[in-house]
């Protein structure tokens, strides 16, 4: 028996340093911030802007502070004289998006964007212009979805962190978590509907469906699975004409109209 | 009834049935003798050649040849069975195939963190015959992905549910893993 705790406990205790040794165990916003003033290679007058964006996005919960710093870090590896302005203007636009008290959203999708192109790269840094643009895009797209959300009650006020409402199949709970799961993934729904080879800016089903898919498998990373009868309301209140202007606008800034 | 028959034999008869009996007993056994040396050699080259073959008919547990046959019947099961589950079209979950002779290296990313490989990136594929191939246990999503073949980014991939286009000018693969109770 005293074997046996014995045991137990010292496999508590390895587990336990297992998980203190993790590179994302305890990360937090301060962390963040002691990157961005000690490390990242950006003008020093943008960097007590950019610290208090994310500090405040990550308290809210908008993003994690081991992803932020995985950010960082990826884009600091990759700056250099030439794209300098690429990256300062890709980073604040994102600690823009999460900041509450600026636009309180979330910016995951632009995250997961910029790993994209940066894993095509040949040369480091190549992308960083594509990457800063493709940011820009995509911060619009996430700014447009999350109206149509608040028309449906979706939403939370930058001061509040939680809040039920009511719909005729009974009471959704609301927190910063499931609003952000459900504004990036109809934005993924989106941008992924307007890169189809095939697609239509006129097939607002085919629009419809994606962001209904994407609702009920997310596949972003942070991504929440989000209660059926929230999935239901969407289904029910949206129809794809809602999407519809939204896409066009996306293609537009991508420079194709057709 | 016997005393009466023993009473009726003279002397000199039961002298001579003795020795009769004796004289046919002697004879019997000069003729077991006779084949006793020609039996001993029987015997003796018949247990020679006996173990000339002891060590491939021997008891299994004990012989080298037992103990060869189980060996080379455990590879070939090992082998089969390691064929078996590594087949790219026969595994479970999600397969991603590549066909190249000619390459080098092929990789696959994806814009989801898998099985222990951060979101794109380059996941190595095996290879076999000129297929290149992986498969990966992936939860119910929409997938965008693609391979990296000698470096060179590459997804029109026959086996995607469609193409979209990609920020530099080249296109992504999408794969939509659905729920095995919605496939049926």
């Amino acid at each position: 028996m005293i074997h046996q705790r014995s045991a137990m406990n010292v496999t508590l205790v390895l587990v336990l340093l297992l998980l203190l040794s993790s590179p994302a165990a305890g990360q937090t916003a301060q962390d963040v911030c002691t990157y961005i003033e000690g490390t990242l290679n950006i003008s020093t007058g943008l960097k007590s802007t950019l610290c208090q964006d994310f500090q405040a996005g990550i308290a809210r919960g908008h993003l994690q502070a081991s992803r932020a710093l995985q950010l960082l870090q990826e884009v600091n590896d990759r700056i250099n004289p030439s794209n300098q302005a690429s990256a300062e203007n890709m980073l604040t636009t994102i600690g823009s998006i999460i900041n509450p008290a600026k636009s309180d959203l979330p910016a995951e999708l632009l995250i997961r964007r910029v790993f994209e192109l940066f894993s095509r790269e040949q040369v480091k840094g190549e992308f960083m212009n594509t990457a800063a643009q493709e940011v820009i895009v995509l911060s619009r797209l996430i700014r447009s979805v999350a109206p149509v959300y608040r028309s449906l009650g979706i939403y939370l006020e930058p001061n509040v962190s939680m809040k039920v409402i009511q719909t005729d199949a009974g009471e959704i709970e609301l927190n910063v978590s499931r609003v952000d799961t459900v504004i990036t993934a109809t934005a993924v729904a989106l941008d992924r509907f307007e890169r189809k080879l095939d697609r239509k800016l006129d097939d607002v089903a085919g629009m419809k469906s994606e962001v209904m898919r994407e609702l009920r498998a997310p596949s972003f990373v942070g991504a929440e699975a989000l209660p059926a009868l929230l999935i239901q309301y969407i289904e029910a209140h949206t129809t794809g004409n809602e999407w519809a202007p939204i896409v066009r606008q996306l293609a537009a800034d991508r420079g194709r109209t057709s | 009834m016997r005393e009466e028959y023993s009473k009726e034999l003279h002397d000199d008869e039961v002298g001579k049935l003795l020795r009769e009996g004796l004289s046919q007993a002697v004879a019997r056994e000069e003729e077991r003798l006779s084949r006793l040396e020609i039996n001993v050699m029987r015997e003796l080259e018949r247990r020679r050649s006996r173990r000339r073959f002891d060590w491939l008919l021997g008891t299994p547990g004990l012989r080298p040849a037992w103990a060869l046959a189980a060996a080379a019947a455990l590879f070939v099961l090992g082998f089969l069975v390691g064929n078996w589950t590594s087949n790219p079209l026969s595994a479970q979950g999600v397969e991603f195939v590549v066909f190249n002779p000619e390459a080098k290296e092929v990789t696959l990313a994806i814009d989801y963190p898998v099985e222990g490989y951060k979101e794109w990136q380059d996941i190595p594929l095996k290879r076999r015959n000129g297929l290149w191939y992986i498969n990966l246990k992936l939860p119910p999503r929409t997938y965008e992905y693609g391979f990296k073949i000698d470096g060179q980014w590459w997804a029109y991939d026959p086996a995607a549910d469609y193409l979209v286009r990609s920020v530099n000018n080249t296109v992504n693969a999408v794969r939509e893993v659905k729920n095995v109770s919605d496939q049926t």
